[in-house]
């Protein structure tokens, strides 16, 4: 971890603790010594298919963060079934790619991912999940994803 | 701006006892009056004499483009440095883009110069073409 990441990354820890924002279990965040890798507990949105249902979101930041993106996976025994979630915790989601910038947070990711939850209409895997499970990376961010389907 | 102003005597309390006691003490007036006045003189309407032995200046700067207070790259406020620098200010300046979106030189420019982002790259805030303004 460099000095440069550690210091942001500092902040945004920081920050998470005084604002604790809803929907995200902060007290419970796990956190490495070097800060390179986050556990945080979401909780789905009152009034959707994941209302009260906890899962857990693993962050790993490498040295150049915030200028590469994190990678962002679920982990733990409670996977979320979503059309753009696979099995093996693996998130399809353009802002951990492609559509990254340096002014998204660990606290905007993590609120992306809970509203990609909240508009899910079906608690279903992709459709190529058995195959993307089976072939993929362990770092989704050797996946080329391909992005579709806005709406959900 | 913290003056510290004294009067003559060494101190406040001590002139006003010593002006009511005035009729009273004679001689006390005379010390007084003896003690030896330190510092800027100031002009003064009353029988007192005001000097300003000391002063205390404290000073504050800020970028005028700035804004918004903390860089948007860094998280760091644009008066401090950047996460890769030790020195704020004109070792560590501000740019500002057309979109009005400001970051510290060092950050948009490591963030303008990743290998995703050419030949183009966009603002990290509003996503727009990124280009600094005149």
């Amino acid at each position: 971890m460099s000095d440069a990441a550690a210091r942001r990354l500092m902040k945004e820890l920081n920050q998470l603790k005084t604002e604790n924002p809803a929907g995200l279990l902060i007290d419970n965040t796990i956190t490495s010594h070097d800060l390179k890798q986050w556990k945080i507990g979401v909780v789905g949105a009152e009034g959707t298919l994941y209302a009260g249902e906890v899962f857990t979101l693993q962050f790993t930041f490498g040295p150049q963060y915030p200028f590469n993106s994190p990678e962002v996976i679920f982990v733990g025994d409670t996977i979320p079934a979503h059309p753009h979630i696979y099995s093996n915790g693996h998130i399809c989601l353009s802002i951990l790619s492609d559509d990254w910038t340096p002014a998204l947070s660990v606290q905007s990711v993590c609120l992306s991912i809970l509203s990609m939850l909240s508009s899910s209409k079906e608690k279903k895997h992709p459709i190529d999940d058995a195959i993307y499970v089976r072939t993929c990376n362990k770092n989704p961010s050797k996946t080329r994803w391909w992005f579709h389907d806005d709406s959900v | 701006m913290e003056p510290e102003i004294n009067s003559g005597t060494s101190d406040e309390s001590e002139t006003q006892q010593n002006m009511s006691d005035e009729t009273n003490s004679p001689e006390q007036k005379v010390v007084r009056e003896r003690k030896p006045l330190v510092g800027i003189p100031l002009e003064s309407s009353t029988r007192l004499k005001i000097a300003v032995k000391k002063l205390h200046v404290c000073g504050e700067w800020k970028w005028l483009q700035g804004g918004e207070d903390t860089c948007g790259i860094c998280r760091m406020e644009f008066e401090s440095a950047c996460n890769m620098c030790k020195f704020p200010g004109d070792d560590c300046p501000l740019v500002v883009g057309t979109c009005r979106h400001a970051f510290h030189r060092h950050c948009i420019e490591k963030w303008i110069a990743a290998p995703s982002n050419q030949p183009r790259a966009q603002c990290p805030l509003c996503r727009q073409d990124w280009q600094i303004a005149d």
